[in-house]
């Protein structure tokens, strides 16, 4: 790369010395110059491939550092949405809003660490979230350390958007989970496409930006509410009916998934009231969530969105007629597997037992 | 079949009023040109309700298309009008195909498939030249967007459906939001999220 940005420089200088009749054979030969110029810094760059777990970390620094605006387009199921981004970092802290751009109109709003879903009916429901809006952004614990079940390579690169990508695949070291599918913009390393691979190599869901532009210029406006939309009232949940003191436990997980968030919320099952219980469980890249509720003759169900399957089951137990449910991005089989030997345990409030 | 009848029969299928011998007839007898009118009739609905991503059409040309509808007799807008209808029945099918894929729990594997909504989704699966720019490449055929059996409704059991979608839509959000809160989040779960807000209907 050296050498022919030297060569290049050189033949630059040139010109000004030269008579006309060359001009336009020198124009050639310059165009030559520089293709060879740029097709030998590909090639060279490709030798000297950058570390895919140094990109992976940039990527996730880049979605939140960064300033861009773009839309992308969000499949799974044989059903398309697109979406508009605009992200913003600044001395305000981070905000971003995510636009649906067909079907009903629906926004989420992120301002200074709360989530604001401004619904259809232009309704607004807060939500003190602590995680992030940015649909890209992988596991935090992600950073710095792949997690074991997972292989990381470099395919090469590609196009997205209009601009030149690293592909990078996450591929699982067995076919208890998915696999993943990434494209970095080599310039600014944001993710501009991602798919969910099933273990027959089939895609599941794909997020794909059509346009990007970074460091637009953005107005205050940009990020507050639109007109017209009112905060619903907190659901202020009556004291629930039943009390859960029993919490779901895989009894079977695939290796590398640990708990890493519990929860209990009341929960609104038609006309009662009651307790459910949560486990979340996740490997670094994959999570599922297992649900532990009270149920009136509960029946097997199963469906799948996407890359995500919930599966609820009746669960017979001395402590209740419950019925256990899963939610997460895995393969049917695992999912299966998981929710067949799950357990209840007494509600732990550590989420590392 | 004569063209005639067919597009008599077509005009009828928008307008939701044909019976399914004649939907059957017509998938029979449906021939290129017939399948590409049935195409435009569809890119002229998305174009004039805005949702015509794939083709750039200028704001005022559809302002100028609607005044010109406004000028005309009612009984020539009545095209127009079962375009909506038609509407209404894809978006039953969309609402199925956005959300939840059930999985019967019977022994047959395969979900039964509601008349109205299976005959348009068929004939969607015709070759629709259109269809092909609102899907990327996924590794999965793309002419087949609605017509893929489970993404059809199962009538005798939609209350059911409902309830199950709306449930497992709540568990959904929780665990999205308990994955990210912990930094453990998949891949794109608030995506998820908003598209479910601007796609369920329930």
């Amino acid at each position: 790369m050296c050498a022919s940005s030297i060569s290049m420089r050189e033949t630059i200088n040139k010109p000004a010395v030269m008579s006309g009749s060359f001009i336009s054979r020198l124009v050639v030969s310059l165009l030559l110059l520089w293709g060879m110029g740029t097709t030998s810094a590909l090639a060279m760059t490709s030798a000297a491939a950058p570390d895919p777990m140094v990109l992976l970390t940039d990527m996730m620094n880049a979605s939140h550092r960064l300033d861009y605006a773009g839309r992308f387009v969000y499949s799974h199921d044989h059903h398309l949405s697109s979406l508009s981004i605009l992200h913003e970092n600044d001395k305000q802290g981070e905000q971003a809003r995510l636009i649906h751009l067909d079907g009903r109109p629906a926004e989420v709003l992120y301002q200074s660490g709360g989530l604001l879903y401004i619904h259809p009916d232009l309704s607004v429901t807060r939500l003190a979230s602590h995680g992030s809006l940015i649909p890209f952004a992988l596991s935090v614990h992600f950073a710095g350390t792949l997690p074991a079940s997972y292989h990381l390579s470099l395919d090469g690169s590609d196009r997205v958007a209009g601009r030149t990508t690293w592909r990078l695949s996450l591929t699982p070291k067995d076919d208890l989970r998915y696999g993943y599918r990434l494209w970095l913009d080599q310039a600014s390393h944001l993710l501009l496409k991602s798919q969910v691979v099933d273990p027959d190599g089939q895609v599941l869901e794909q997020v794909e930006f059509v346009s990007l532009t970074l460091d637009p210029a953005y107005s205050a406006k940009d990020f507050s509410l639109p007109p017209g939309t009112h905060e619903q009232a907190h659901d202020k949940a009556q004291q629930p009916a039943t009390e859960l003191d029993v919490q779901p436990v895989a009894g079977w997980l695939p290796a590398g998934f640990k708990p890493v968030a519990t929860d209990a919320r009341p929960l609104h099952w038609h006309d009662r009231q009651a307790t459910s219980n949560a486990v979340t469980y996740s490997d670094g890249l994959a999570a599922f969530t297992l649900f532990v509720a009270p149920a009136v003759k509960p029946a097997a169900r199963e469906a799948r969105m996407g890359s995500t399957w919930a599966m609820s089951r009746p669960l017979e137990s001395p402590v209740c007629d419950c019925k256990v449910t899963l939610v997460g991005e895995l393969p049917e089989a695992t999912a299966s597997r998981i929710l067949a030997a799950l357990a209840l345990e007494p509600v732990s409030t550590n989420p590392s037992h | 079949m004569q063209a005639d009848k067919q597009g008599e029969i077509l005009s009828a299928l928008m307008d939701g009023e044909t019976t399914e011998l004649e939907v059957r007839q017509l998938l029979v007898a449906l021939d290129d040109e017939q399948a590409e009118r049935w195409a435009r009739w569809h890119l002229v609905k998305d174009v004039l309700q805005g949702h015509a991503s794939h083709v750039q059409v200028d704001a005022s040309f559809r302002a100028n298309i609607r005044a010109a509808i406004a000028q005309h007799p009612v009984n020539e807008r009545h095209w127009l009008k079962s375009f909506s209808r038609v509407a209404v029945a894809a978006s039953v099918a969309l609402a199925v195909v956005a959300g939840w894929q059930l999985k019967q729990q019977s022994n047959s594997p395969e979900l039964t498939q509601a008349p109205v909504v299976a005959s348009v989704s068929h004939l969607l699966q015709a070759p629709v030249p259109v269809a092909d720019a609102f899907y990327p490449a996924t590794g999965q055929a793309t002419t087949a967007a609605y017509g893929r059996p489970e993404s059809v409704t199962v009538q005798p059991v939609a209350d059911t459906i409902t309830v199950n979608r709306t449930e497992f839509n709540r568990l959904l959000e929780r665990h999205s939001d308990d994955a990210t809160t912990s930094g453990s989040q998949g891949m794109m779960p608030y995506v998820r999220l908003i598209d479910f807000d601007a796609r369920d209907n329930q």
